[in-house]
């Protein structure tokens, strides 16, 4: 399996490149943790809907992931390590190894998040394992939906605010669908009332999973 | 050329026959009322919206495939066009939603879906605007149209399942389409439908002349 | 197994710029292929090109191994370049740079000490490329030259920020290089016009 390895090799060195310099990591945890702090000041705890608090929590998550998301790419092209990359390596490799590496960047966030959204924002009485399933599929679909978004800005000449204008209206029917699930785990529903966002949920990560994997080799040619 | 004459007359006095009937008879919906008549522009434009979009992607995957600069100048031309018929959907939609629902904007799932439309559509546009180079535009943009394209039966299919809806194509018209329209109504939905699906095509292919030309002036100096 | 390149009706234009007109050319196994011209004439655009960076306007580029053209995805397996234009990562050290581009490739990681050694980097394996002069960061990718031990080796400007002892890599390498596949280098300096076989003149 070389492409596992070259995977392996890409998350390694992304991994490794984090933890010396925190490109990414300190940006996503600074908006996540202002968005937060701000929201949860502002509004006090416990008189929040369920709606609203799903709301807030996907926002959060969102804004968070727009402005860290797409700099493991920029970084690339910043430094101009990405012409070393598209030499040697393959476009799938890079692919998965930026996807995993966002995916542990925004697990990374939502471990310190969601702690701090719970206890700040008194949520209790949940049906855990349903939200966990939820945040799961969310954070799947959010890096699907940004990783071409970010190899694209990263080569576009004007960079701005390119990366939310596309990944906006990719992740919208993601997050309309993690709302709804939130929405109904924070209501304190069961599992039927939850199957439906999780059914769009898995189909959403699964076509637009795929559909980017296979776009991002035309994108890396260029 | 004489043909294409005859198919353009046509496609006025059809379109011209349309209007007519759906003032003249008999408003399509009881229970709307007179707003309903908006049924018969409506739909059809909101249909082509996502048919250009289709197109687009289409194209799209055409040009990656081929890498030819005309099938991107006909993703772009349909993009073109499906904004125009976006806008005019979002319109109509809106200034019947102000009387049949009492506000212009409610966030409706179907509004919601025909605005995040328009969103793709404006980021198709912003993408092709920051990048200089042909190749690199021609084919980011193809990447993107695809990708969005992707999402799109989730905005028109899954998002109203997921979220509650008051649009008439999921409570009054509903799983029994059919059997809730009259043979009259029918028959001016879809000459409309057919009649607006024909007028796309003719600024299609009015548009795609134009830039073939351009793009074969500017090899040919 | 003998290995060429040839190259038919290439040309590159940015937009309605032209960056050269088409090219014909072929180097085979042994060869040294030296690129001249003056600045803007096209010889890191050729070569960037040729490495598959970048996509020509017209024409095309072919790599062949014992016959038989070698598939684009595989070149990556075929090919290095050393430009300017090409840079490692600065928050590794040379010897996880050096690791990262092995294991991109699935090749073992067992003499990245020794090549190290060959480009007089000894000692400064562990320190990250941050802390490296212009020439030593040049010195790592040659590093990477001898480890991967391409077939077609593409040099941009190969003595840039390098001293003499640093020449002497690039002539070592290109020594070795001559019985291993070809190489094509593109300068502007008239000194190593010296180390090619044959000589295109770009800009004219």
């Amino acid at each position: 399996m070389s492409w596992a390895a070259e995977t392996g090799a890409i998350l390694k060195k992304e991994l490794r490149s984090e933890l010396r310099r925190r490109w990414s990591s300190a940006l996503l945890l600074l908006f996540g943790l202002v968005t937060v702090f701000v929201v949860s000041f502002s509004l006090g705890a416990g008189s929040l809907t369920p709606g609203i608090l799903s709301a807030f929590f996907w926002v959060t998550l969102f804004f968070a992931s727009t402005a860290g998301l797409s700099r493991s790419f920029l970084k690339e092209e910043e430094t101009k390590t990405i012409l070393a990359l598209r030499l040697l390596a393959g476009p799938a490799a890079v692919f998965w190894g930026k996807f995993f590496f966002n995916l542990f960047l925004l697990l990374f966030l939502e471990l310190v998040l969601v702690p701090l959204f719970f206890v700040w924002l008194n949520v209790s009485g949940v049906n855990l394992s349903g939200f966990i399933l939820i945040l799961a599929l969310g954070s799947l679909g959010l890096v699907a939906g940004t990783t071409l978004s970010a190899a694209m800005v990263a080569k576009a000449e004007s960079k701005g605010v390119l990366f939310v204008i596309l990944a906006f209206p990719i992740l919208a029917p993601l997050l309309i669908f993690a709302m709804a699930g939130t929405k109904a785990v924070f209501a304190g529903f069961g599992w039927e009332q939850m199957a439906n966002p999780v059914k769009a949920l898995i189909s959403y990560v699964a076509v637009v999973g795929a559909g980017s994997s296979i776009l991002f080799d035309f994108i890396w040619e260029v | 050329m004489y043909i294409q004459k005859m198919l353009r007359w046509l496609l006025f006095f059809w379109l011209a026959a349309v209007i007519f009937f759906a003032f003249a008879q008999p408003a399509p919906q009881q229970q709307i009322g007179e707003t309903s008549r908006i049924f018969y522009f409506h739909v059809p434009c909101a249909w082509v919206c996502v048919l250009a979009f289709f197109m687009t992607a289409f194209f799209s995957v055409r040009y990656l495939l081929k890498k030819e600069i005309t099938l991107d100048a006909k993703a772009v031309l349909s993009a073109q066009l499906g904004l125009i018929f976006c806008i005019l959907a979002t319109l109509s939609g809106s200034i019947w939603a102000r009387f049949a629902w009492g506000a212009f904007w409610n966030w409706d799932p179907r509004q919601t879906s025909i605005f995040l439309q328009l969103l793709i559509y404006f980021a198709y546009f912003s993408l092709r605007g920051s990048i200089g180079e042909t190749e690199k535009r021609a084919t980011f943009s193809a990447a993107y149209a695809i990708l969005a394209f992707l999402t799109v039966p989730f905005l028109i299919f899954v998002v109203p399942r997921v979220t509650a809806s008051l649009h008439p194509s999921d409570t009054v018209v509903g799983k029994e389409a059919e059997f809730n329209l009259g043979p009259t109504v029918r028959w001016i939905f879809f000459a409309s439908l057919a009649g607006f699906t024909f007028l796309y095509y003719q600024l299609y292919r009015l548009g795609a002349r134009i830039k073939v030309a351009e793009l074969g002036r500017k090899e040919t100096p | 197994m003998p290995v060429s390149l040839s190259a038919a009706g290439l040309s590159k234009f940015f937009g309605d710029l032209k960056v050269f007109s088409p090219l014909d050319f072929s180097v085979s196994a042994g060869e040294v292929l030296v690129v001249a011209g003056p600045n803007g004439s096209g010889k890191s655009t050729l070569l960037k090109i040729a490495a598959g960076l970048l996509s020509p306007s017209s024409g095309r580029i072919e790599f062949h191994d014992a016959m038989e053209i070698i598939p684009k995805e595989n070149h990556r397996r075929f090919l290095y370049m050393v430009s300017p234009d090409l840079s490692f990562y600065e928050e590794l050290t040379a010897r996880e740079n050096l690791n990262f581009f092995l294991s991109l490739l699935g090749r073992k990681a067992e003499k990245v000490t020794e090549a190290l050694f060959r480009v007089g980097l000894e000692g400064r394996e562990n320190d990250e490329l941050a802390g490296f002069s212009l020439g030593m960061r040049q010195r790592v990718k040659y590093a990477l030259a001898f480890l991967l031990e391409p077939k077609f080796l593409l040099l941009d400007e190969p003595t840039a920020n390098l001293d003499e002892t640093g020449i002497k890599i690039v002539t070592d390498l290109l020594a070795e290089q001559k019985k291993r596949g070809l190489a094509v280098i593109a300068t502007n300096d008239p000194n190593e016009y010296a180390w090619g076989d044959k000589k295109l003149e770009l800009g004219r």
